[in-house]
């Protein structure tokens, strides 16, 4: 499609475990672990999409093969009408000049050795653009993040969190690319810092027409900023839609633990409600059936034999489970034991299943 | 003795660092307490003071940082301020322990964890095979799976969550009579934050200790604390109720934090309300109230004299103008 920036088509991602572990090989016939399995997705001109999930979901791979730091090895990815899977290093540098990335924490992505005038110059000349004057693009640069002039001489360690923030923003903004990919924007930042970097993002893309990935834990977050969300877990989509769709309509009890996992800012609503129990599991050893049912608070039997499909549950509502949530009264209907859950044991058919804190090593 | 009613009574405490600016006043006139049993929570933004009142009750302050003389720090009747070095080994790990922010770093990488805890029972004269089976029943007590067999793991082989569970377990080893958890879920996932606290939340029924607990996190501090304190920039502005704070929040910087908290706001909106300007230069501070040149509220009497702290309801005050005004 045209109007698309990104086209990602069921891709792959694989690392190679050989040589890591070696008694787990032993035991493994296929010396690979799949950080991101059969994602697809697209994000359109001036849109924003947001990648959710706990860390060792896959999300931060996921970005990174995009713009070519691990290699993908299935599937493709169509960007502003080029295939980006299989490219060679070299050629992505091309590529890099239109997708830039933000990296997650603010101060340690800066070198501490360059001040911010060099560190937001660096693009200019890695990419060797003749350009002119760099200390005149340095200040627009500066200009457009919202910092002061006063820091073009500052180094990392002299800098607010938030302050960071800008600078990688400017930095990622230095070569004026068309997509930006943002892993984790506000996390480590103070909550009223927090909603100024997204206003600056929000801003920054009214103002130069860019399209965002956002990578985060947060929901709250791109709630604000996303027009389009998917949540994944080892590796997989478990959810997608449009991000209203979503919060007001989550399908997957893993999109509904993430919501009940954030706490709310009112004593009176301290929770007795769903609370996802135990971690996410290995890559190594992924459970059977629907490979959420280890944590899953409404686990039944065929859950642990047959993995769900990933189906449309509602136009343009993605979910893989065998018993979404078609509405969120669904969820509320659920027995109570089923949400506090320590050590809940649901029994199904007169078989027992052991849900959750089961030990996990890794 | 006040010990009876109060663990903790940090008396006017007023804390400087030497730099070769200036003087950098970084607490002043700082008055809380931790009542026995109950979990206070300290919220603010970075740089407001937090991790220096933390480190001034454990006296673990940089060599450049003066307290200021008036000072008291209060525990279980004691003046931490006048302390020896012997007697605050005493106090530390024993009588006060903690719990830090990145549970990686806290760890040691090279010793097994079982090492590291029966480490903490030094002072206890008895058998090894008795210090351990104490540290695998507080492994178990924190939600550690297969206690006794795990002791000879090291921090490695854990992932973040069960590092936390560690490092509480560790902390509560010679049960203590006060907790501080320094921002103790921010290197977390949301939902292993939430079982953290639910962990925090059933240990402090168990083992009847006071906590302090830092966070920038409103939601957290809504659902765990009993008590809330909040500082900005080296002052308590206000400390109250917990349902009194969040529901009749007093002071500007307290409903403004309130309002910026992107868990709260319900629709989606582009323009996300933000607090503007900064906080003040603590070497050069303002005369009047020292959030008074970000504050929307700002009235005469602002910029004249530093408020003091006024009484809303018995539990609850705030230092501002508008609340002596009635405004």
């Amino acid at each position: 499609m045209a109007d698309n920036i990104i086209t990602v088509k069921d891709l792959r991602v694989r690392f190679r475990t050989a040589g890591l572990v070696k008694s787990l090989i032993k035991r493994i016939d296929d010396p690979f672990i799949d950080a991101v399995m059969k994602v697809s997705f697209s994000l359109g001109r001036g849109e924003t999409f947001g990648l959710v999930g706990e860390s060792g979901s896959g999300k931060t791979t996921l970005g990174r093969a995009i713009i070519g730091l691990v290699k993908a090895q299935e599937g493709s990815i169509e960007f502003n009408g080029k295939e980006l899977v299989g490219l060679k290093d070299g050629q992505f540098r091309d590529i890099r000049r239109n997708i830039a990335m933000m990296f997650q924490d603010p101060v340690a992505s800066l070198s501490p050795r360059k001040n911010v005038r060099a560190s937001i110059t660096e693009p200019f000349r890695i990419h060797n653009m003749g350009v002119a004057n760099l200390g005149e693009e340095a200040r627009r640069l500066l200009d457009l993040v919202g910092l002061h002039q006063g820091f073009m001489a500052a180094y990392p360690h002299q800098l607010s969190g938030g302050q960071a923030r800008r600078v990688g923003v400017a930095r990622a903004l230095a070569l004026e690319p068309k997509l930006i990919i943002a892993d984790e924007p506000t996390a480590g930042l103070d909550v009223s810092v927090q909603g100024e970097i997204l206003n600056l993002m929000n801003r920054l893309q009214r103002e130069l027409g860019l399209s965002y990935l956002i990578i985060t834990h947060n929901l709250p977050v791109v709630r604000h900023v996303s027009d389009k969300l998917a949540i994944m877990y080892l590796g997989r989509f478990v959810e997608q839609g449009s991000t209203k769709e979503i919060f007001e309509r989550p399908a997957h009890p893993y999109t509904l633990g993430l919501l009940a996992a954030v706490p709310e800012p009112d004593p009176d609503k301290r929770r007795d409600k769903l609370e996802l129990q135990g971690e996410i599991p290995s890559l190594m050893r992924r459970p059977s059936g629907c490979e959420f049912h280890t944590r899953c608070p409404f686990v039944q039997k065929k859950c642990l034999e047959v993995a769900p499909k990933y189906e449309e549950v509602a136009p343009g509502h993605w979910a893989s489970c065998h018993f979404p949530f078609p509405d969120p009264a669904n969820a509320k209907a659920v027995p109570k034991g089923a949400m506090t859950g320590d050590g809940y044991i649901p029994h199904v058919d007169g078989h027992t299943i052991e849900a959750g804190n089961k030990r996990q090593r890794f | 003795m006040s010990g009876n009613e109060h663990v903790l009574d940090v008396r006017d405490l007023s804390v400087s660092f030497r730099t070769a600016r200036g003087k950098v006043r970084a607490l002043r006139h700082v008055d809380i307490n931790v009542p026995r049993n109950k979990i206070v929570g300290i919220v603010g933004e970075s740089g407001c003071g937090k991790s220096t009142l933390i480190n001034t009750v454990l006296r673990l302050l940089a060599p450049n940082a003066v307290i200021e003389d008036g000072s008291e720090v209060i525990f279980q009747g004691d003046d931490v301020l006048k302390m020896s070095n012997s007697q605050l080994t005493d106090l530390r790990g024993q009588r006060i322990s903690m719990v830090f922010q990145d549970p990686m770093t806290a760890l040691n990488p090279v010793i097994s964890i079982g090492t590291q805890m029966t480490d903490i029972l030094y002072r206890q004269k008895i058998p090894m095979a008795q210090k351990r089976k104490r540290a695998a029943d507080m492994l178990a007590q924190v939600g550690i799976p297969d206690a006794v067999r795990r002791l000879d793991d090291h921090p490695h082989q854990f992932s973040g969550g069960m590092r936390q569970r560690i490092c509480i377990a560790m902390a509560l080893m010679m049960n203590p009579s006060l907790l501080i958890a320094d921002e103790p879920t921010t290197a977390l996932d949301v939902t292993l934050e939430a079982q953290i606290i639910h962990l925090m939340k059933e240990l402090r029924e168990e083992f009847e200790c006071s906590m302090l607990f830092v966070s920038h996190n409103l939601g957290l501090i809504a659902e765990l604390c009993d008590e809330v304190i909040v500082m900005y920039a080296g002052e308590v502005v206000e400390q109250g109720e917990v349902h009194d704070l969040f529901h009749r929040a007093q002071h500007p910087y307290t409903r403004m934090l309130l309002e910026c908290d992107p868990a709260r706001i319900e629709e989606t909106r582009q323009e996300l309300p933000t607090i503007s300007g900064s906080v003040p230069d603590l070497i050069d501070l303002p005369k009047g109230c020292i959030f008074s040149p970000r504050c929307p509220h700002r009235y005469e009497p602002c910029n004249e004299s530093p408020p003091d702290h006024y009484a809303v309801s018995d539990q609850h005050s705030a230092r501002c103008f508008l609340v002596r005004d009635g405004r």
